[in-house]
């Protein structure tokens, strides 16, 4: 042995010693770098998640197995509530399972409850697995608050099982797990939990069409988050109450809560919630009826919907990426350390496994390869799918688009329906009226044709009475009782004689007095007959009477007695309403639809309504008893509908009366 | 100048009060027989087959005016009719009187100088025809 050899084996020793100094430095090193990282990333969490995500990806690639579980477990959870927050579910979810089984070792049993509920979260939020393992997780995360007496923690995770349960369409089991939880929160007095059992009780309420209860707890709900003061909470509470309002048909509240609820929806700039208030919104106008303003609100829906879509794709695109990404990092950080081991390895054992090593860099290689091959493809595959969605979503808008257009057209087809119904009513109406005169008078025809004879006979047996009496009168001496008796009988005669003209006019429009005799009249020239038949009787003092003719010669064919009866009872009617000085006017006119009209118009004192809506009632007169029948117009109206004409009559008090008859030209 | 016998008129009315009130304003004016109704009429034309003219109510039970006048004629041959009615006027009557059965329609309350001339003025009407046609076989 030579003396160099304790030497060397000395400076081999020292050698190492160094080495295993400076390797131990580098080793204490890490911890205070990753510290680093995690504060840097805590500070970037709010403004800028994503960011914070990539620092705490930089401190979990510091990592090593030699580092401490609580802080493994920490970076992971980090990691994981992270990409919750961000909406990188199955990421989210892989994390947290790391950092659930360090805290599980280190038995942190606040943290495990903690992370049993985000995993529920990442489940249920990402749709993974039909929400089973969701559920699972969230009655982990209650047993597990539960077991620390962290009774509102626990009882939080019991609500989120009902919207499980209502994402399920299990509304009505989603209702009790949620009223169950709102009893929990009232005995620990927690305003937090209150508030959203209710606001959660009054929305699965809504959807179950229990509206009156819904309204009941949302008003609860948003007088909670009134004191709470966090606009998150009270903008679908207020959406809620609107939705109530809406479908209990208080439009007007239905409408103010709505526009609170995207007020605030704006303010907070979530677009979900503004989506969900527009839509309800939309909902209040249509059935209000103002279907401008619902297609305003349905335009801002469409732009937000666009926007959502827009979001959601990116974020999907962007959490793909990532999770490529990271695969692809770990692959490689595996890879660099099987080298790193395998160098070492090599080193120890010299040559000895010098092969396998380099065969095992080499099938890791080719592993790198293999992954990168099929990340591309991945991506790939997944903008075409991209592309074809939004061309999907192009063509949906356009569709949407012409569908709207569509139901406008429709809306203004059916506005003028309405209108044309609504004319067609008022004309049913006046129709309907003008039947139940009709009917009133024909019955009344009818009815004195048969009264005629009735009364005709027992009128002659009086007049047949007088005429005998006059004889007997006749032959009495001349004394007082002669002439008493004398002027007895004449009133007899006069009372029997009214009666018989009554009689007379009733029968004078009956049918068959009518039918007959159809001639050709020159209605200008029975005008002219009416008047000066009517001249005598009319007090030229105070009453004018002009004519108005149309220069054309009008014939028509019609019985010549009833045109003078008309006219006569017509004319005569005015001359009786001027009582002071007044004009009437009568003048002729061919209309465009080949009909005559005839107009008698007056300045004397008119009618009232009433006496309007009753003046072709048979025997209503506004004359002094004896002094007209009340058949004037009655009769003229039989006379003029048997011509197949109308009357109509217009007045006003004291201004004067306009009478309008139309009858065929044929 | 030989003084003309008053003429004979049947008068049908089925109401008593009509018929004696008529009896007693025209029995100075006319022979009045009497009948309440149209069969009764017939059998008193059977016995009096020399009545003048005939005056009829029209509306009666049984035999109508327009019916008892048709059968009349059918069996004692024509005379001359006048209806006196409550009615303005009807189908059965114009009928009749388009077919010459009836000569005048009167209408009650009846107008006692109207009746009188219209009775002349059938009688008279009727006879200057009959008499028109009787000459027609001696020329």
């Amino acid at each position: 042995m030579t003396p160099t050899s304790p030497m060397l084996y000395s400076t081999r020793k020292l050698l190492l010693a160094f080495a295993l100094l400076l390797f131990s430095n580098l080793g204490l090193a890490q911890p205070n770098e990753i510290d680093i990282l995690l504060k840097k990333g805590d500070s970037m969490l709010k403004s800028t998640p994503t960011k914070a995500l990539n620092a705490y990806q930089d401190a979990a690639n510091l990592l090593t197995d030699t580092s401490e579980k609580a802080q493994k477990a920490k970076v992971y959870q980090k990691l994981g509530t992270t990409s919750l927050q961000i909406g990188y579910y199955p990421k989210a979810i892989t994390e947290l399972k790391s950092a659930l089984v360090f805290y599980q070792e280190l038995n942190q049993d606040s943290m495990v409850a903690e992370i049993f509920s985000d995993l529920g979260s990442a489940y249920y939020f990402g749709e993974i697995k039909g929400g089973n393992e969701a559920e699972q997780y969230f009655q982990k995360a209650h047993d597990a608050f539960q077991q620390i007496g962290l009774t509102a923690s626990a009882q939080f995770n019991t609500n989120y099982l009902g919207y499980i349960y209502w994402a399920k369409g299990e509304k009505e089991k989603a209702l009790k797990t949620h009223l169950q939880c709102l009893a929990v929160f009232d005995s620990l007095n927690n305003i937090k939990g209150r508030t959203t059992c209710s606001s959660d009780i009054g929305f699965t309420l809504n959807t179950l069409g229990r509206y009156d209860e819904a309204l009941s707890y949302n008003l609860k709900a948003l007088e909670l988050a009134t004191q709470m003061e966090d606009p998150l909470v009270i903008t679908p509470i207020l959406n809620n109450i609107g939705i109530s309002y809406l479908n209990l048909n208080e439009l007007k509240k239905a409408e103010k809560y709505s526009q609170l609820s995207l007020a605030k929806a704006k303010e907070i700039s979530q677009n979900l919630r503004t989506k969900e208030a527009l839509s309800n919104l939309h909902n209040v106008y249509a059935k209000m009826g103002d279907y401008k303003k619902a297609y305003d609100i349905h335009l801002q829906l469409k732009e937000i919907n666009d926007s959502i879509k827009d979001i959601e794709a990116v974020r999907k695109l962007t959490q793909r990426d990532e999770q490529a990404a990271f695969s692809l990092k770990q692959a490689q950080l595996k890879a660099e350390q099987a080298e790193k081991d395998a160098l070492t390895n090599a080193k120890i054992n010299q040559q000895k496994d010098r092969n396998i090593a380099l065969m095992t860099g080499l099938a890791m290689l080719f592993l790198i390869a293999l992954l990168l091959i099929l990340n591309i493809r991945a991506r790939v595959r997944n903008s075409k799918l991209l592309r074809q969605k939004n061309q999907q979503l192009k063509d949906n808008n356009e569709l949407i688009g012409i569908q709207n257009k569509k139901l406008l057209e429709n809306q203004n087809e059916l506005e003028e329906k309405n209108e044309e119904l609504e004319t067609l009513l008022e004309e049913l109406k006046q129709t309907q009226s003008k039947l139940i005169q009709y009917e009133k008078l024909a019955s009344l025809g009818v009815l004195s044709t048969g009264v005629a004879h009735e009364i005709n006979n027992p009128l002659n047996f009086i007049k047949a009475g007088i005429y005998a009496l006059d004889e007997i009168i006749e032959a009495l001496p001349d004394n007082e009782n002669k002439e008493i008796t004398s002027t007895i009988v004449g009133h007899i005669n006069t009372g029997m004689e009214r009666i018989g003209y009554v009689i007379g006019e009733l029968n004078r429009f009956s049918k068959n007095s009518i039918s007959k005799e159809l001639v050709p009249c020159d209605i200008h020239q029975i005008l002219d007959n009416c008047i000066r038949v009517l001249i005598p009787k009319t007090d030229d003092s105070i009453c004018t009477i002009n004519t108005n003719f149309t220069n054309q010669n009008i014939v028509i064919t019609a019985h010549e007695g009833s045109l003078h009866q008309i006219f006569t009872n017509i004319i005569q009617n005015s001359i009786l309403a001027i009582t002071q000085k007044g004009t009437i006017t009568i003048s002729t006119k061919i209309l465009e639809s080949k009909q005559l009209e005839i107009k008698v118009e007056d300045t004397g004192c008119g009618m009232n309504k009433e006496t309007l809506q009753q003046a072709f009632d048979p025997f209503y007169t506004t004359r002094q008893a004896g002094s007209g029948t009340g058949l004037g117009l009655y009769v003229s109206y039989k006379l003029i509908t048997s011509h197949k004409g109308s009357i109509h009559l217009e007045s006003t008090e004291n201004v004067g009366t306009v009478c309008t008859v139309i009858l065929p030209l044929n | 100048m030989i003084e003309t016998p008053p003429l004979k008129v049947l008068y049908v009315d089925d109401e008593p009060i009509n018929t004696t009130l008529f009896k007693i304003n025209f029995k100075k004016h006319f022979n009045v027989i009497l009948s309440l109704s149209g069969e009764e009429a017939l059998e008193k034309l059977e016995a009096e087959q020399d009545v003048d003219v005939v005056v009829s109510d029209f509306r009666m039970p049984g035999l109508n005016g327009v019916e008892f006048i048709r059968k009349a004629n059918e069996k004692y041959g024509k005379r001359p009719s006048v209806i006196l009615t409550g009615f303005d006027t009807n189908d059965d009557i114009e009928a009749a009187m388009q077919d010459g059965i009836v000569n005048a329609l009167l209408n009650k309350p009846m107008n006692k100088d109207k009746l009188i001339a219209t009775v002349h003025r059938c009688y008279q009407s009727y006879s200057s025809t009959k008499r028109a046609i009787k000459k027609k076989p001696g020329q």
